[in-house]
C-alpha cells in the first residue's frame, strides 16, 4: 500500500471518529449550553476541514469550514447560542456524515440548503454587527470555495478512469491528458498516473478483505485486556498465599503462562509508530508547497512500539505540531538565507524508549516560538495580568500556547491559526497519562518533547507505605528513591513555606503526603531516618516524603469513580496482591495540584530573599574545598577549584635566600609561603621531614602554601561565620569534621605576599559619583570574593545571580548601575543573552557591560566583544578585573 | 414494586431493589487521603473496586459506625441498569458501582405506586423522592442517583 493511501484511509477512519464526537457533542449541547462542548464541537469540525482540505475533498471542506465559523464566532461571544440553531448542526453533522459515507466524499452533493441554512440560523441570534456585515463576513469564504469546487466531481473521474485503464499506455494525446490533469487537482501536483493508482487502489481495498489479519473489534480486546490483568492480579495473590508451600510446581508453571499470556495480550495491541509517522512525510511535502518554503522531515525511532490506543491519539497532536511547525516554525528560504541559515528547514520527529516510558520529540530548525507575541496575545486575551507579562521567562511565555484560545498567528488559514492546537495536544497527552515539554530558542527553532506510557493497561509500580495507608506510583513517574540518613538533613532546608532539597545542584521541593491531601492525620511517622521518592511529570520534579518502601508489583489501574474526581492528585486504585486496595498517585496530578513550578519555585527562591540572606545561602551551597593543616592545631581550607598542584616535598629541597624560602618545582622558582607568618597561628613545625606545597591557579601568583599535612577534599555546604581572628586574609571559618576551619582568601592573600603585582589600583570612581556595580555571576564563591574585591576599593556592589535577575534589577532602576560585571556561563540567563536584552533596551543600552569568566583564550574574547560586551576580564586576576571596570567608569 | 428498607441514624428509607447489586457486610474500609468525612472509603468487592458514602453522614446526621448490624448496599452502576418501573426512582445512578453504608437493614417489601406520596414541603430533601405510610411506619424512598453522586450540585464534598 503507498503512502498517499494509508493516509488517506487513515483520515478516514479518524474522521469517522471525529463524527461520532461531533454527534456526542451536539447531543450534550442540545441539554445544555457549555462553553466546553463548544470547544469540543469546534475541535471536531476544526479536524475534519484541516483532512478534508487536505485531500480536496472541497465540499466537506466548504460545509465545514463554515461551520467552524459559526461554532467560533459562539465561542469567542459574537454569536449568542439559541437552542435553535441546534437541529441546524445535527443537520450539518449529518452531511457530513453521508458525505464521509457517499462513494465520491460529497462532492456530488448538494450543500447550498444546509449552508444556507446554518448562516441564517447564525444571522438570526447575532448580536454585533448588522446582518449585512455578517454575511460579508462568512461570504467571500464560501464564494472561494466554490470556485475550487469546479474541479470535475470525483465520481466521474473515477468512471472515467477505470475506463481509460485499459488503454493507459494510449492516452498520450496531450490535450486530453492535460485537461484531466487540469480537473483533477489543483492544490497538488499528482500525476495523472498516480491519482489512477490510488483511486483503483482504494476501490480494490474496499471490496477485498486482507488475508493475514482479521479485524477485532476494539471492545473485545479491551475486555481481553481487562481479563489479563484480573488473572495478573489473581496469580499474584495466589503465589503470595502459597509461598510457604513446598509443592507449588504446577502453580509455578501457570504463573509462567500467565506472564506469557499477559506479554502477548499486550503485544495485541501493541504498533510500532511508524505507520503513523509515515503520513507525516506526504503532509510536510504538501504543505511545503503550499506555504512555500522548503522543509526536510527527518523521521527515527519508527520501531518505537506503542499501545495501540496511545497511537491512535497521538496522531491529532502530532498533525497539529508538524503543521505548526511548517507553518510558524519554518522561515521562508529567503528570511533563512538572509539570517545565515540552510535554506531548507528541517523538522526532526523521534521516538524512543527512554526509562520505561516512550518518548516523543518533534523539532524543528525555525525561527521558534516569539515569546513576545505570545505575551502580547495573552495580555490581550487577558490570560495574564502585564506584571505577570513583564517578570515571565521565555519558557514561561512560551508554555502559555498550550492555553485555548491563544494562536499567535496573525492570520486565520485553513492550515492553522484559531488557537484549536496546542490545547487539545496538551489535554490528549496528559489524558494518556503522559507529560509535554516545550523548549524554545529564538532564531533557532523549538521542540516538543511528549513522554508517554508504553501501555494503559498493567503498570509496575512500587507500593509505599505514607501513615497508616498503602499507595502505588507507577515506575513510570518515579525517578529515584532517596534516602535521608541523620546528618544529611543539612541538604533539606525552608524556602519560603516550601521544604526543598538540593538534589545533584538541582532544587526540588519536598512534599508531605499532607501537603498534598490536605489531611494532616495521613502525616508519615517519622523517625530518625526517612525516605523519600523523586517523582517527575515531565521535567518537574518533587520529592514526596514515604515511611517506607514494600515492594514492587505489576497492577492494574482502575479509574477513579466520578465521585472522588476531585482529587487529581489520585490517577486512579488498585487491588493489590493481597486483596488489599490501594491508591494510585498521580505525579502528574500532584504537580498541578501544588503548582510546582520549579521556576516559580526558583523566583520566589531568588525573589523573596534579601541579599544578605541570599548570600548566605548561597555560601551555604556546595562547595569542594581542599581542607589542609599548617600546624598541629589549625585546620585551613581553600576552593579546590583555586588549586593548580599540591607537591610532597623533602625538606632537604628547600633553597634559602636571605630569610625567604625557596623550592624549584618544574623550570620555576617559587617562593614559599608559611601561613603562620600571617595569621596569628602556631609556627610551623620545624621538625618535620617533609612537607606539602600548594600552589594555586590565580595569575602571577607564583609562590607554594606550605602545609604540614593534607586532609582532604571536601564537598558540602558551608555555614560561614565571621572569622574572630583578624587579617583580611580569612573569607571566613567554619566547623569541618567537628574543627573549627579557617577558610582563606587567596586573592587578599597574594595581595599582602606580593603588593607590588598585586597592589589595589586606584579607584578614580571615589572622585566621582560613579560607583554603582552589579555583579552577575553564578557561581556563590566567586559573587562573593568579587564583591569583597570591588568593595575593598570602593564601589557599592549589588549582587545577582543569573541574567534575568540582573535584567530585572537593571529594569527596576535603570539609573542605579553605572557599569555591569557578568559572569558569561550561566542558568536561566547567561550573559550573552543579557548584554543582548541590555543593549536593545533604550534605557539599558549605556550601561557598559564587562564579561567576567574563567576563560582566558582569545577566541572566548572576541566572542563577547560580538556579543556586545564592552570589556573582558579574567576572574582570577584581581587586577585586570579592576583595570577593566576602571576603563569605563574614567572613560565616562 | 418492590423497596429494600434500612435504618439511617434511626429513620426508616427504602431503595428500588432493581437499582441493587448487592449488599454486603462491611469488610476492610480502605481510607482514601484526602477524601472527605462523608467518605468511609473504598472496598474490595470480588476483585471490583467500590466507594462507600456513609450514609449518615451524607443526611447531615450520626455517622453510621461498622457493628454486626450495619451493611454496605452496592448499588448498579448505569451500566448494570435496565429496569425502569416509571417512577423516576431508578432510571440513573451512578456511572460507576457506589457503595451505600447503612445501619441496619430490614426487610423487602412491596409498594403500589398509588401508595407513594410527595415529600411534605416541610422535610424536603434533595435525597427524598416519595415518604410511604405502612402501617406504623414512616417509610421515605431514596433518590439513589443524587446520593450516589454526590458532588453533582451540593457542596458535600468541598
Amino acid at each position: 500500500m503507498n503512502i498517499e493511501d494509508e493516509v488517506f484511509k487513515n483520515f478516514l477512519a479518524e474522521m469517522a471518529e471525529r463524527l461520532i464526537d461531533l454527534e456526542q457533542g451536539l447531543q450534550d449541547l442540545e441539554k445544555e449550553f457549555s462553553i466546553d462542548v463548544i470547544n469540543k464541537l469546534f475541535r471536531a469540525v476544526h479536524t475534519i476541514k484541516g483532512g478534508c482540505g487536505f485531500f480536496s475533498l472541497t465540499k466537506i471542506t466548504e460545509l465545514s469550514h463554515l461551520f467552524e465559523d459559526i461554532l467560533m464566532k459562539i465561542r469567542e461571544g459574537d454569536l449568542v447560542f439559541d437552542v435553535k440553531m441546534v437541529p441546524t448542526f445535527f443537520a450539518a453533522c449529518d452531511a457530513l456524515k453521508d458525505m464521509h459515507e457517499s462513494d465520491d466524499y460529497g462532492n456530488s452533493y448538494d450543500i447550498k440548503e444546509i449552508c444556507a441554512d446554518l448562516l441564517s440560523g447564525s444571522l438570526s441570534s447575532q448580536t454585533f454587527g448588522s446582518p449585512e456585515q455578517q454575511i460579508k463576513k462568512i461570504l467571500p469564504v464560501e464564494i472561494e470555495s466554490q470556485d475550487k469546487g469546479s474541479n470535475l466531481p470525483k465520481a466521474e473521474l473515477h468512471n472515467a478512469q477505470i475506463n481509460l485503464m485499459p488503454v493507459d499506455k494510449s492516452i498520450e494525446s496531450e490535450p486530453v491528458k492535460k485537461d484531466l490533469e487540469k480537473s483533477v487537482s489543483v492544490d497538488n501536483d499528482f500525476t495523472l498516473e498516480e491519482v489512477i493508482k490510488s483511486i483503483q487502489k482504494n476501490s480494490l481495498d474496499k471490496n477485498q478483505p486482507q488475508n493475514e489479519t482479521i479485524r477485532v473489534k476494539v471492545d473485545l480486546l479491551n475486555r481481553l485486556m481487562e481479563l489479563t490483568g484480573e488473572i495478573v492480579v489473581g496469580r499474584n495473590q495466589l503465589l503470595r498465599q502459597f509461598a510457604d508451600s513446598d509443592n507449588k510446581i504446577a502453580l509455578s508453571s501457570m504463573a509462567h503462562l500467565i506472564s506469557d499470556l499477559q506479554q502477548v495480550v499486550l503485544q495485541t495491541r501493541m504498533q510500532p509508530i511508524g505507520g503513523t509517522f509515515t503520513k507525516f512525510n506526504r503532509i510536510v511535502r504538501d504543505l511545503s508547497k503550499q506555504v512555500n518554503k522548503q522543509i526536510k522531515l527527518v523521521v527515527k525511532g519508527e520501531e518505537t512500539e506503542l499501545d495501540r490506543s496511545i497511537i491512535e491519539s497521538l496522531s491529532d497532536p502530532l498533525t497539529h505540531l508538524i503543521r505548526n511547525c511548517c507553518d510558524h516554525g519554518i522561515e521562508s528560504s529567503q528570511l533563512r538565507i538572509s539570517n545565515g541559515k540552510d535554506p531548507t528547514g528541517t523538522i526532526w520527529l523521534e521516538a524512543k524508549n527512554e526509562r520505561g516510558q516512550v518518548s516523543i520529540t518533534i523539532e524543528d530548525n525555525g525561527a521558534g516560538i516569539d515569546t513576545e507575541k505570545v505575551k502580547l496575545k495573552a495580555l490581550k486575551t487577558g490570560l495574564i495580568t502585564s506584571v505577570q507579562a513583564a517578570s515571565m521567562s521565555d519558557i514561561e511565555a512560551a508554555n502559555l500556547i498550550f492555553n485555548p484560545g491563544l494562536s499567535t498567528s496573525d492570520a486565520i488559514t485553513s492550515l492553522s491559526g484559531r488557537g484549536v492546537g496546542m490545547d487539545v495536544v496538551k489535554s490528549t497527552v496528559e489524558k494518556l497519562g503522559g507529560a509535554l515539554d516545550l523548549e524554545t530558542k529564538s532564531g533557532l527553532g523549538a521542540k516538543i518533547t511528549f513522554y508517554l506510557p508504553t501501555t494503559l493497561a498493567i503498570m509496575s509500580s512500587l507500593i509505599v507505605r505514607i501513615g497508616d495507608n498503602r499507595f502505588a506510583i507507577p515506575h513510570s513517574e518515579l525517578r529515584e528513591v532517596i534516602l535521608i540518613r541523620p546528618g544529611d538533613e543539612l541538604q533539606i532546608e525552608k524556602i519560603m513555606d516550601h521544604t526543598v532539597y538540593r538534589l545533584r545542584g538541582n532544587l526540588i521541593p519536598i512534599l508531605k503526603m499532607s501537603e498534598i491531601t490536605g489531611d494532616p492525620s495521613q502525616d508519615s511517622i517519622g523517625g530518625d531516618h526517612s525516605v523519600f521518592l523523586v517523582l517527575h511529570s515531565g521535567t518537574n520534579q518533587f520529592g514526596l516524603i514515604v515511611d517506607s518502601i514494600e515492594h514492587t508489583e505489576e497492577i492494574v489501574i482502575k479509574p477513579l469513580p466520578r465521585i472522588l474526581n476531585k482529587l487529581t492528585y489520585y490517577a486512579g486504585s488498585s487491588i493489590l496482591g493481597d486483596s488489599d486496595v490501594a491508591m494510585v498517585l498521580s505525579a502528574n496530578g500532584i504537580s498541578q495540584n501544588q503548582s510546582l513550578h520549579l521556576q516559580e519555585l526558583d523566583s520566589l527562591f531568588l525573589n523573596n530573599k534579601s541579599f544578605e540572606d541570599m548570600q548566605l545561602m548561597d555560601m551555604q551551597e556546595k562547595q569542594d574545598l581542599l581542607v589542609f593543616r599548617c600546624g598541629p592545631d589549625e585546620q585551613l581550607a581553600i576552593p579546590l577549584s583555586l588549586v593548580f598542584k599540591i607537591e610532597r616535598i623533602d625538606v632537604d629541597q628547600i633553597d634559602k635566600i636571605a630569610n625567604k624560602h625557596f623550592i624549584n618545582l618544574g623550570d620555576k622558582n617559587i617562593l614559599l609561603i608559611y601561613l603562620d607568618q600571617y595569621l596569628d597561628l602556631k609556627p610551623f613545625p620545624s621538625d618535620s621531614k617533609y612537607f606539602f606545597v600548594i600552589t594555586t591557579k590565580i595569575d602571577r601568583f607564583e609562590v607554594g602554601i606550605v602545609a604540614s599535612s593534607i586532609e582532604e577534599s571536601f564537598h558540602a555546604r558551608l555555614v560561614l561565620d565571621t572569622p574572630p581572628i583578624s587579617g583580611k586574609i580569612i573569607l571566613g571559618i567554619t566547623k569541618l569534621y567537628d574543627r573549627i576551619t579557617l577558610i582563606l582568601d587567596l586573592f587578599s592573600l597574594a595581595e599582602q605576599v606580593s603588593p607590588e603585582s598585586f597592589k589595589a589600583i586606584d579607584f578614580s570612581g571615589k572622585s566621582t559619583n560613579k560607583n554603582q556595580l552589579l555583579v552577575v555571576d553564578d557561581t556563590p564563591f566567586f559573587r562573593h570574593l568579587e564583591k569583597k574585591y570591588f568593595e575593598s576599593v570602593g564601589f557599592k556592589v549589588t549582587l545577582a545571580s543569573n541574567g534575568r535577575e540582573a535584567l530585572e534589577l537593571l529594569l527596576e532602576k535603570p539609573s542605579k548601575y553605572d557599569l555591569v560585571v557578568s559572569d558569561i556561563v550561566m542558568p536561566i540567563m547567561d550573559g550573552y543573552e543579557l548584554v543582548k536584552n541590555m543593549k536593545i533596551n533604550s534605557l539599558l543600552m549605556k550601561i557598559p557591560v564587562v564579561a567576567l569568566t574563567s576563560f582566558s583564550e582569545a577566541e572566548h574574547h572576541e566572542k563577547a566583544l560580538a556579543a556586545g560586551f564592552d570589556g573582558y576580564a579574567i576572574k582570577t586576576n584581581k587586577e585586570t578585573i579592576l583595570k577593566a571596570v576602571n576603563r569605563f567608569l574614567i572613560e565616562e | 414494586m418492590l423497596y429494600s428498607l434500612f435504618h439511617v441514624d434511626k429513620t426508616l428509607m427504602a431503595v428500588p431493589i432493581t437499582t441493587i447489586l448487592e449488599i454486603v457486610r462491611p469488610s476492610m474500609f480502605y481510607s482514601i487521603s484526602g477524601s472527605p468525612e462523608v467518605i468511609d472509603g473504598l472496598i474490595n468487592f470480588r476483585g471490583k473496586v467500590v466507594t462507600v458514602i456513609n450514609t449518615g453522614l451524607a443526611f447531615g446526621g450520626n455517622k453510621v459506625e461498622t457493628t454486626e448490624e450495619s451493611r454496605v448496599y452496592i448499588f448498579k452502576k448505569n451500566s448494570e441498569l435496565k429496569v425502569a418501573d416509571g417512577t423516576g426512582l431508578d432510571s440513573e445512578l451512578s456511572p460507576d458501582n457506589i457503595g451505600l453504608h447503612v445501619d441496619n437493614i430490614e426487610n423487602v417489601i412491596n409498594i403500589e405506586i398509588d401508595e407513594l406520596q410527595a415529600v411534605p414541603a416541610n422535610m424536603a430533601h434533595p435525597f427524598y423522592k416519595f415518604v410511604v405510610r405502612k402501617g406504623d411506619d414512616f417509610i421515605i424512598i431514596l433518590r439513589p442517583a443524587e446520593i450516589l453522586n454526590l458532588n453533582k450540585d451540593r457542596d458535600l464534598l468541598s
